[in-house]
């Protein structure tokens, strides 16, 4: 408490506030050149081996994949001798591919940290995922339905998908939120029942899955567990239009609204008597989170947990500014989920596949959470 | 005992007592007559009406054959048309429901906490990765064939001694569910075991089994179209009664059951103590983590008897203490044969509607759809309530 | 700046009122404590003022404009509100937490300026926490939270300041630190509204005293008005004898001491 003798002045706060401002300015170029040195490290990798290629081939193989799609743009001649051109660099297809899969894991990655950085924001509960409140489950059904009715087709058909997980989804977490709402009597904004619930209903979905997972024929669940775990990704051109256009609708919300979201941490009746609308920053943030984590999930399949723990590394790291858990989960959600890949890629089962990025994830995942779940301060409820 | 641990936990007058304790013993006779009466039901009237038309005259046939030859069963002590398997099926349905039901009490009790049961605590999945990956491990296709009975009903054998091993590590995996879920639900709630850490454990250590079931599945088909292990996988998974219905499955599957229950039963005074709170128990002179230890190894190795021969069978151990506690109260001394008597009764008709809509073989899908429902509007109700963690 | 109550009837949504027909006023730079026993609706005469409950009847007046149709953000202009203790899921550092106080100024799709940074900080070392500027929000004591909330609150600018139980859950020590803050804040010009269980803290700031009663009409006026033997054994049900006495410095100091039979 106050003394009177270690009383700082105002001037030294002016200057502990620009050398906080340089500290977190230094850490976040550290984090975006340790990103970059990443996806740098996985262009290099082969898909198929554990080898690397020459990163002086990758950049080769890069820019003159970008020269020729720039070419085929504008009809510039250089188009029609492509596949002389193409011949005699070595890896190109594989390099390209795998430029392609990164840029969609790391756009999932950022997406689903956002995501959860929001959830646990407006819920007020540090585990409040996406996937505890059934999201992921929904996702799962949605491919599930999918896979049942076009079969192998299923693989390109990027925006059926969509459309058929974002119906599951916002079912589902309509449902748990309507019942945590029942549950909790309307009084509060009640995130505990809404979580039991969540688990509730999820564990039902698992197991109806689990069913039709044996009933399935041997090719049907082939389709399913490559899609749903993640280890085919789509790389046609829809899927990235599709991709940019729920990155830009959610996060643009989210990036002008990146100070407001703090308001909402303490209590409703703090933030309206602060002059802001509870309401309204909670709708948004789970709209754009749902957009989010769906998207997501669709191209990276099950790799929810990303969202459950990459907030509290970047919490740990710079602090519980929203604003600036925006940023640093941005990159780190990113820079993680295209780990957990390159790491997937290094694994080999059977004779077609690695081994899925979603094990990967939860293997890292699942203790960070415990640790998370163990250093609560609050009790619970 | 001089302290009535009844509903009001307060000093009654000793008639009162007494007529109360003996109004609740009725109703234990009235579930055991029911318990009966079900079983006679389902085994005489339990048809598979998949893919039958339905009528009167059709039903009577059926039922009177049944009749005929378990007549013929009794008199000539020959097997017809496998009715005596129907009924040592039937008994063991009941004595799996009776064990889940009886431990999902105890659970509750011991933990203080409503939402503990068999499929919340992590036994179940535990048991059940134990299992899988054993089948996937070090099983073949060779040691896992498939028979068919004179039920006309296909089922799974697996060799004695894959299945004696199986069995072991289903058993260390009940043990090590319990132990991880439990215990870092417990220490994330420092102490009392309370609600949400423990559902969201259990939840994520539930969602980690299916995938990795999943990727067992998927390697399988990959490398080896048609592998038997994956039927294996399935009883484990989806909970079945088809595979067990011998006399010698029967003894198998009931001895097991019948020493544990009894064992809880004769210690279910003690569990009325436990569950107002583990210092009360130790002033009054109780040796806690003996008892403590006692009743869930002995719950535990009963969820791995039912896991390894019937499979996973959720939800059941979580709601039926609910309903045992609506009729007769929170008394551990009727409430546990009433929860028990009531597991076999609802298992019984679970089964005998799940093989009716043609899903026999996927006795957790029923109970899940069932029961989770149920189990949802529990949790609703005791949330509105707001205890929902005792004490 | 006055706010004033006519004829407010307040209660929770579909409940019967609780309490019937308050009328009261508070001027800037005047202190008033809300007393009363337990459960006879101070918390929901606050909420109620605050708009975060609907009120059944009556007007709220603020400079005579009655603020029924006001925004949030026009009311977080005037008003700032500290509630019963809480505490954040997040670590937050001590200064986020009072820049949060300068939200509304900011806007939704806003950031803070630096104008915004050195009011949060003035409203720091106003409150002596600037010491704690870097600690985190979880990590700090009780009555050192309560300063930081202050602080918060005194960075939104507002004419008043409603404080639900500034002095609960404190120790002795930090009891009278908050209150030496609070009597402070009446030097600034803010109006100040807060519930206390203790008429002590009344006296110590030469406050207004609005006394609500179970089942009877409330009582206004100044302390010395208000707060007598025979108010307090109507309100609480116990008998408390007045002392009077001088300080140090010549002052006369009144205190309440209860009687135990």
């Amino acid at each position: 408490m106050q003394t009177g003798h270690d009383v700082i002045n105002k001037s030294s706060l002016h200057i502990f506030r620009a050398e906080e401002r340089h500290r977190t300015r230094r850490l976040l170029v550290i984090s975006i050149a340790a990103f970059v040195l990443l996806f740098a490290f996985s262009m290099c990798l082969r898909t198929s081996q554990v080898d690397l290629i020459s990163p002086v081939v990758a950049m080769q193989n890069l820019f003159t994949w970008l020269k020729l799609v720039v070419a085929k743009w504008l009809d510039l001649p250089l188009y029609l001798e492509s596949e002389a051109i193409i011949s005699k660099l070595p890896f190109y297809f594989e390099t390209v591919a795998r430029f392609k899969i990164s840029v969609i894991t790391v756009v999932s990655g950022m997406m689903l940290a956002l995501a959860g950085a929001l959830y646990q924001g407006v819920f007020r509960n540090p585990i409040a995922a996406p996937t505890m409140l059934g999201v992921a489950s929904g996702i799962e059904l949605g491919i599930l339905v999918m896979v049942l009715k076009y079969a192998n087709a299923a693989y390109s058909m990027t925006a059926k998908r969509y459309r058929y997980c974002y119906s599951f989804a916002l079912v589902i977490l309509l449902i748990v939120m309507l019942t945590g709402k029942i549950a909790s009597r309307g009084k509060k904004f009640a995130v505990t029942d809404m979580l039991l619930v969540g688990a509730a209903i999820s564990q039902i979905i698992n197991v109806l899955i689990s069913y039709y997972r044996f009933e399935m024929e041997d090719e049907l669940l082939i389709v399913f567990q490559e899609i749903s775990s993640g280890i085919y990704i789509n790389i046609q051109t829809i899927s990235f239009i599709i991709l940019g256009v729920a990155f830009i609708v959610s996060v643009i919300p989210i990036h002008l609204l990146r100070y407001s979201f703090n308001a909402v941490c303490f209590s409703d009746d703090d933030a309206f008597t602060m002059g802001i609308n509870p309401r309204i920053i909670r709708f948004i943030a789970l709209i754009c989170g749902t957009i989010m984590i769906t998207a997501a999930m669709v191209h990276c399949g099950n790799v929810g947990m990303i969202s459950l723990i990459v907030p509290h590394i970047c919490r740990y790291l710079f602090g519980s500014d929203f604003k600036k858990i925006y940023y640093a989960s941005g990159i780190f959600g990113g820079m993680l989920l295209l780990a957990c890949r390159d790491i997937s890629g290094l694994f080999y089962f059977g004779y077609s596949g690695v081994l899925p990025i979603g094990s990967i994830v939860s293997m890292i995942a699942a203790p960070i959470f415990v640790i998370v779940l163990l250093q609560q301060r609050k009790g619970w409820e | 005992m001089q302290i009535d641990f009844g509903e009001k936990n307060t000093f009654k007058d000793e008639e009162t007592r007494r007529l109360g304790v003996s109004k609740k013993n009725r109703s234990i006779v009235i579930l055991a007559i029911s318990l009966v009466l079900v079983y006679i039901y389902s085994v005489f009237f339990t048809v598979n009406l998949y893919g039958n038309n339905l009528s009167l005259a059709w039903y009577l046939q059926i039922v009177s054959r049944k009749i005929q030859d378990f007549s013929n069963f009794i008199l000539s002590r020959g097997a017809t048309n496998g009715i005596h398997f129907t009924i040592f099926r039937h008994m063991i349905v009941v004595l799996v429901g009776a064990a889940l039901a009886g431990c999902g009490a105890v659970y509750q009790g011991l933990f203080r906490n409503a939402m503990a049961g068999p499929s919340t605590l992590g036994v179940q999945a535990g048991g059940l990765l134990g299992g899988m990956l054993y089948v996937y491990f070090f099983t073949d296709s060779s040691s896992i064939s498939i028979k068919y009975s004179e039920l006309q009903a296909a089922y799974q054998e697996m060799d004695v001694f894959h299945r004696n091993m199986q069995g072991i590590c289903i058993l260390v995996g009940c043990f090590v569910g319990i132990i991880l879920v439990a215990g870092i639900s417990k220490m994330a709630s420092r102490g009392k075991l309370s609600t949400l850490p423990l559902i969201l454990t259990g939840f994520l250590f539930s969602s980690l089994i299916n995938s990795v079931a999943g990727l067992m599945q998927y390697y399988m088909v990959l490398t080896n179209p048609g592998d038997l292990r994956s039927n294996a996988m399935r009883s484990l998974m989806m909970g079945t009664f088809d595979n067990t219905f011998t006399l010698e499955h029967l003894l198998l599957v009931g001895m097991p059951i019948l020493v544990c229950l009894s064992v809880l039963l004769s210690l279910r005074s003690k569990i009325n103590v436990l569950v107002f709170g583990d210092d009360e128990a130790l002033s009054m002179g109780m040796r806690v983590n003996l008892f403590h230890n006692i009743l869930l190894t002995v719950c535990t190795i009963m969820v791995a008897v039912t896991i390894s021969f019937c499979g996973q069978i959720g939800f059941i151990g979580l709601i039926i203490p609910h309903i045992g506690r609506l009729l007769v109260g929170p008394d551990y001394r009727v409430l546990l044969p009433t929860s028990m008597i009531l597991g076999g009764i609802v298992m019984l008709l679970v089964y005998s509607f799940a093989i009716s809509v043609g899903y026999g073989s996927n006795i957790n899908l029923a109970t899940s759809l069932i029961s989770g429902t149920l189990f949802i509007i529990f949790l609703i109700t005791y949330r509105r309530k707001r205890n929902a963690d005792w004490a | 700046m006055k706010l004033e109550l006519h004829n407010v009837f307040c209660c929770y949504d579909g409940y019967p009122p609780v309490l019937k027909d308050v009328n009261f006023s508070v001027s800037s730079g005047e202190i008033c404590c809300l007393l009363g026993p337990n459960g006879v609706g101070k918390t929901t005469l606050f909420k109620t003022i605050l708009k975060l409950i609907k009120k059944q009847h009556g007007e709220i007046l603020i400079d005579g404009e009655n603020i029924d149709h006001w925004s949030p953000g026009k009311m977080a202009k005037h008003m700032a509100y500290v509630s019963q203790f809480h505490v954040p899921p997040f670590p937050y550092k001590v200064r986020d937490v009072v820049l949060l106080g300068r939200i509304n100024s900011i806007s939704y799709f806003g950031q803070p300026t630096d104008l915004d940074y050195r009011i949060a900080e003035e409203a720091m070392v106003d409150m002596g926490i600037d010491h704690l500027h870097d600690k985190a929000y979880t990590d700090i004591s009780g009555g050192e939270r309560q300063l930081v909330m202050l602080a918060r609150a005194l960075a939104q600018e507002p004419n008043f300041l409603i404080l639900d139980e500034p002095t609960a859950n404190l120790d002795y020590g930090n009891m009278i630190r908050v209150m030496s803050k609070i009597r402070h804040l009446k030097d600034k010009g803010i109006g100040v509204i807060m519930t206390t269980h203790s008429p002590d803290h009344a006296f110590m700031c030469q406050s207004t005293v609005v006394m609500l009663q179970k089942d009877e009409p409330l009582l206004f006026g100044s302390c010395t008005d208000v707060i007598t033997e025979k108010n307090l054994k109507d309100a609480y049900g116990i008998s408390v004898k007045l002392v009077e006495f001088f300080d140090h410095k010549g002052r006369l100091m009144r205190m309440c001491s209860p009687i135990i039979d």
